[in-house]
């Protein structure tokens, strides 16, 4: 379990640079970053507003050391200062239900497109030149060059307001209570599909191309010929032997590639206006609400950073040589 | 590099990408003079396309076919800058960060590592919402949350780069930093500069539209990203209006495709492999002409008869024989050698045999009768069954035979149960018996192949070739990668195995003596045609082919003349060129808390004489090289000296000019010590301008002497040629001519002919003598091989975990050997019957054991051990004419006779 602690130690500290550089960017933009927040708001906010704004970038204290502290305190007390667009509620309530709703839709998301990914890069590399292998590929790469939220655009435009195939907004039904019931989850997934299919369509590519490229090295190698001669059946052998071996530099660009796929999710979410961390990164824009983006940062990049770590658990598990290496 | 663009330049994947991506970049240039004004408000909004409007209007009455052309300038500006820009810091970061190592890339690795774990995208919001909105912000704003991965990236390839010999060859020339990062290092960085700047183009385009789209943008730009976010603004769905959405996203991905196919065409063109020039890799193809079945009766006794095997592979220029018109008979119970050099079609054979030939492979006539039946007819399930419980085969590496992912009991397993084994009890008892059967403790069932040492790896492979009991077993140089100790061991075990169990053999190596010495019959192959079968007796007093006697010369052997020393030019008396004293060398294991360090080499003491010729003789891993590669200062020892001209020699990688003029090195590997992006002129030349050995207008001149000098005649055939045209005894002779040309006083030779094909190896070792009978060059000959050590060198040292256990002129330390650990070695030479038959004489063990510090390094494996050689260190005793070794034996013994009182 040394390679599992390790891992972790490395994102802990991860997690403390981001928090420190969340602090640090305000501070580091060029000119006084309050003062010239304060005149853009001038005359339309509230001055509680203003005070909340000044305290959550802690400007009350004096030393940059002693904002520093003061900031590490309320960070990790979970408190990241009050929104300005949702006055007064605390950030930490505004983003609370967002990360739930975004971990759920990305994450499905992400291990689906992962899998089905990976399994028809198997196929593409092991039927060299058949269908899979000609057709799949450059579609996939074409496909995967729009941006994410103009799929999802146009998915909404036409399966959403044209053919009224699936709803167009929001994550669940006006007139369905949240609660773990299974008409709930049912609706949910059903304002699931599109936004979903979008993420799954735009990245599929990617683990499409890597997996048929990392299975065609390995095919190389001598342990498959041997597995062949072995008489093992073709099945065991593309599973077994190839596959397994081919999907571990695949995992290792999941964790790489999991930051990125989030981003683009966030976008997409903003075309469905799914009530997720997308969304409010769009208020937060709009508005200006400087305290919810720096919260909602801090807030993706910790998941992202989770997410990383067990990744590598994953990594290890599949290979034995991880813990026993370093 | 030439060769990559042109091969760049054919690929249909690259001309579609780039023939996309030069249209948007005109359409960028000239389109906006072609179009109206996309901001002006030219007619109602949300009109559908028309002859006015092309593509229709926006939400505010703006054309959309305007806004669309005009869009691409900034868009595509940005991201070509972000490129540029990111790859530029990416490389600058990371190649230095990679070459220079220490604190600083730790450092550096740390705060990379940090920025890739951080999601880009979010980070370029809360960056870009503080920053003023415009193009040149966006830019920096994307650079900052980019470059990370670009300087993970070039870090990497820098470190893979640097551990290659053509950079410490350079080192060792006397080359600066900064030349061997720009002239050595950067230009094998072609392709992967050119797809990070596709793919970090790619990146900037997508996350410059999102940004856009999120309205961090100046939206008041007409951009893509912003015709994106008024497309969203101005409820383009709600009223229906797809054309303002479609243009703008068609271009971007059209864009993106154009340069997703560049990528594919550069990783399609540095990696041959993912292009696919035949169908089917699963299906080996089956012969379209068949030779007839020879007539008659075969005999009782064949279990295997190969008949006209002929065995093609199609290449663009033309069709390759591999494998010419072979055939010979195994019988049962046989050992059948084959022998040959790389090239000679012998493991073709031998994956004919069990049909795994690899496509693009073809066997256009020639049966293979295995007891009866055509291998080569046989349909999937009758190959299947074939497979293993018939024939199976032990490839030649067992490290990249064996599955990384599965243990070994699970590899035995699915072997078993591949061919019908299904109880899980008989599975595991049949397991252990074959690990039993390979002597291999049965705790080691659960144990992953890199866990396990190279020679139990090999028999591992063993026992699962004999899983099924197979008639034939095809072994493809089962022991070439193993040390001599080890090598001797499972042939002594594959012998018993095949006594005890009565399976046939197909051996196949380059090691003609090894198989003489144990084959029942041996088959000469050379250039895919067998030229000579034959007993081993009638093979080595009788052989008729040219080809096989020639082989048969190319193995210096332990006994009979060597050739001479043409003069007797070595003073003993005189100062000596390198004094060693006291060396010891140890790397850190582990991490962290953990680390420890592991002793390589333990006071290590030698001289070496003007004009001698000194072997240093070990096995894998007995610090050797390691001792070379601190004579070469690419490394700093722990503790030691070496006084070479007497002056100190040792120290950091910064060695004076003058030092790295006379030392010079030739290195094991010579596909590796050649930088492929040099013709063979700059290696040779950058030497003789460096140590100023001519003047720069007679360089070229020189070069031409210095290649006649090493055998490469005519030289103007061979200076303008690219490392990869040439074969790999004429780069190792261009790596002799690069050590020539500084004139250096000593030559390090690290294994110089071990990965050379056999006939080339003595004309090489005959090379190196007459560098040092004719130029009075001091050779240091570093070999695992005794028999060529004794065969060049006038003094053998023998190193044994770091600790030099004896030395002596080579005739006599062959003939009389001291040390219990040289008589171990010499009894590892198989090259005779009688050989191999012979006791090992020490206990099982391996020369990878950590050195210690305390004792003697030989003595768990001793047979000879006392009590006093685990406690203390072994004093160098005086047992001959020059000849010393390190072993309690001699402890108060007279006339190199071990004092039997301590044995």
């Amino acid at each position: 379990m040394g390679y599992a602690l390790r891992r972790l130690g490395f994102y802990l500290f991860a997690a403390i640079a981001s928090i420190t550089l969340n602090f640090l960017l305000p501070r580091l933009m060029p000119g006084d970053p309050a003062s010239a927040m304060f005149a853009r708001f001038q005359g339309q906010m509230q001055p509680e507003a203003m005070v909340a704004l000044r305290e959550s970038f802690g400007l009350n204290e004096s030393s940059l050391l002693a904002q520093y502290g003061s900031y590490l305190k309320h960070v990790l007390t979970g408190d990241l200062g009050r929104s300005i667009a949702y006055y007064p509620t605390p950030v930490s309530e505004v983003i609370g239900t967002g990360l739930v709703w975004t971990l759920a839709l990305t994450g499905v998301a992400v291990v689906l497109s992962f899998a089905l990914g990976s399994l028809l890069g198997v196929l593409a590399a092991w039927r060299r030149s058949g269908w899979i292998d000609s057709v799949l590929p450059p579609l996939f790469a074409f496909i995967g060059a729009f941006p994410y939220f103009w799929l999802a655009m146009l998915a909404l435009f036409v399966l959403g307001f044209q053919l009224g195939w699936f709803p167009l907004r929001h994550a669940y039904s006006y007139d369905i209570e949240p609660a773990f019931t299974a008409a709930f989850v049912a609706d949910a997934a059903y304002h699931a599909v599109l936004p979903a299919t979008t993420i799954v369509l735009a990245t599929i590519g990617g683990w499409v191309l890597g997996m048929r490229n990392n299975m065609i090295s390995v095919m190389g190698s001598d342990y498959i010929t041997m597995a062949r001669a072995k008489g093992l059946t073709p099945r065991r052998v593309m599973l077994r032997y190839a596959a397994r071996n081919a999907l571990l530099p695949g995992v290792t660009s999941f964790g790489m590639a999991l930051g990125f796929v989030l981003s683009g999710s966030l976008l997409s979410e903003i075309v469905f206006s799914y009530p997720g961390m997308g969304y409010l990164l769009v208020q937060a824009v709009r508005g200006q609400d400087y305290p919810l983006m720096q919260g909602l940062f801090l807030m993706i990049t910790l998941s992202v950073l989770a997410a990383n770590w067990l990744v590598d658990l994953a990594y290890a598990w599949l290979d034995p040589r991880t813990s026993s290496n370093e | 590099m030439n060769s990559w663009w042109r091969a760049l330049a054919r690929n249909k994947k690259a001309t579609v990408g780039a023939a996309i991506l030069l249209g948007f970049v005109v359409l960028a240039v000239l389109g906006p003079l072609l179009v109206q004004d996309p901001t002006a408000f030219v007619a109602k909004p949300h009109q559908p396309p028309s002859w006015d409007h092309l593509f229709g209007t926006t939400g505010q009455g703006q054309d959309v076919l305007a806004q669309t052309v005009c869009g691409a300038g900034v868009t595509l500006a940005v991201g070509f800058a972000v490129g540029i820009l990111v790859v530029a810091i990416g490389a600058l970061v990371g190649v230095s960060s990679g070459y220079f190592g220490g604190l600083t890339d730790d450092a550096t690795s740390i705060v990379t590592n940090v920025f890739l774990v951080i999601p880009g995208l979010p980070l370029a919001i809360i960056l870009a919402a503080y920053l003023p909105v415009g193009p040149v912000s966006l830019t920096a704003v994307l650079v900052v949350s980019g470059w990370a991965w670009n300087a993970r990236v070039f870090r990497s390839q820098t470190l893979a780069l640097r551990r290659r010999d053509f950079v410490s060859a350079a080192v060792v020339a006397g080359e600066t930093r900064t030349r061997i990062i720009l002239r050595e290092l950067v230009p094998n960085m072609a392709s992967l500069l050119v797809s990070a700047f596709i793919g970090t183009t790619i990146y900037a385009i997508g996350a410059q539209v999102g940004l856009e789209f999120l309205g961090l943008g100046d939206v008041g730009k007409v951009t893509w990203g912003t015709n994106l976010y008024w497309a969203s603004n101005d409820a383009t769905l709600l009223t229906g209006s797809w054309w303002i959405l479609l243009p703008t996203g068609l271009c971007i991905a059209l864009v993106g495709f154009g340069l997703t196919m560049l990528n594919f065409a550069i990783d399609e063109v540095t990696n041959p492999r993912l292009v696919n020039h035949h169908a089917g890799v699963t299906a080996t193809p089956l012969p379209e002409v068949r030779a007839r079945r020879e007539a008659g009766a075969e005999s009782e006794d064949v279990l295997m008869a190969i008949r006209h095997l002929t065995v093609t592979y199609p290449t663009p220029k033309g069709t390759v024989v591999a494998v010419d018109d072979v055939s010979f008979e195994l019988r049962k119970g046989e050992v059948f050698g084959l022998a040959g050099e790389s090239g000679s079609g012998k493991s073709t054979i031998g994956q004919a045999i069990l049909r795994i030939l690899q496509p693009p492979a073809e066997v256009p006539s020639g049966a293979i009768d295995f007891d009866g039946s055509d291998v080569l007819l046989m349909n999937d399930t009758e190959l299947q069954s074939f497979r293993w419980r018939d024939g199976s085969m032990v490839f030649q590496s067992a490290m990249n035979a064996l599955n990384p992912v599965l243990s070994v009991g699970e590899q035995i397993a699915d072997t078993l149960e591949a061919h019908g084994v299904l109880d899980p009890a008989e599975i595991k008892k049949r397991t252990l018996e074959l690990l039993a059967l390979v002597d291999i403790d049965a705790r080691n069932v659960g144990a992953y192949p890199h866990m396990l040492s190279g020679g139990m790896r090999q028999r591992v492979v063993m026992a699962i070739a004999l899983a099924l009991k197979p008639r034939l077993v095809i072994m493809d140089e089962p022991t070439t990668a193993l040390d001599v100790v080890v090598q001797k061991e499972i042939l002594k075990r594959v012998i018993a195995l095949e006594a005890e169990l009565g399976f046939s053999i197909l051996f196949i190596s380059h090691d003609l003596p090894l198989m003489l010495s144990f084959a029942d019959r041996v088959g000469i192959l050379w250039k895919g045609k067998l030229v000579e079968v034959g007993q081993p007796d009638a093979l080595l007093h009788g052989s008729k082919h040219p080809y096989t006697q020639r082989l048969m010369r190319s193995f210096p052997s332990l006994t009979g003349p060597r050739s001479e020393r043409a003069a007797n030019q070595i003073d003993p008396d005189a100062a000596p060129l390198l004094t060693i004293r006291g060396l010891s060398k140890s790397y850190p294991v582990g991490t962290g808390l953990r680390q420890k360090r592991r002793l390589v080499l333990n006071d290590v003491s030698l001289t070496l004489r003007r004009g001698e010729i000194a072997a240093l003789v070990g096995e894998s891993g007995c610090g050797k090289s390691t001792i070379a590669r601190l004579l070469m200062r690419l490394e700093a020892p722990d503790a030691g000296s070496a006084l070479f001209e007497g002056k100190e020699a040792l120290g950091k990688e910064r060695a004076p000019l003058e030092y790295r003029g006379k030392v010079q090195v030739v290195f094991q590997d010579p596909f590796g010590s050649l930088n492929p992006v040099h013709r063979v002129f700059h290696p040779i030349a950058r030497p003789l301008l460096l140590h100023g050995r001519v003047a720069p207008e007679k360089v070229r001149e020189r070069v031409l002497e210095l290649l006649t000098l090493v055998g490469l005649e005519p030289a103007e055939d061979y200076i303008d040629r690219y490392p990869h045209s040439l074969s790999g005894g004429q780069r190792q002779r261009v790596a002799i001519a690069r050590a020539l040309a500084a004139e250096p006083r000593l030559i390090i030779a690290d294994e110089p002919t071990s990965m050379l094909d056999v006939s080339i190896r003595m004309e090489i070792l005959a090379l190196f003598r007459r560098l040092a009978d004719e130029l009075g060059i001091t050779i240091l000959f570093i070999t695992h091989d005794l028999a060529s050590a004794r065969h060049l060198a006038d003094r053998i040292f023998v190193l044994y975990a770091g600790t030099i256990v004896e030395e002596g002129p080579s005739e006599e330390l062959i003939a009389s050997p001291k040390h219990p650990y040289t008589r171990l070695l010499l009894s590892s030479v198989i090259d005779n019957k009688a050989a191999l038959d012979a006791p090992i004489p020490a206990n099982p063990g391996s020369a990878h054991n950590a050195p210690s510090r305390v004792g003697c390094p030989f003595a768990s494996r001793c047979l000879d051990r006392s009590k006093l050689c685990d406690r203390e260190r072994p004093e160098n005793h005086e047992v001959g004419a020059e000849h010393k070794t390190r072993c309690h034996l001699y402890d108060g013994a007279t006339g190199g006779q071990p004092n039997e009182a301590l044995s």
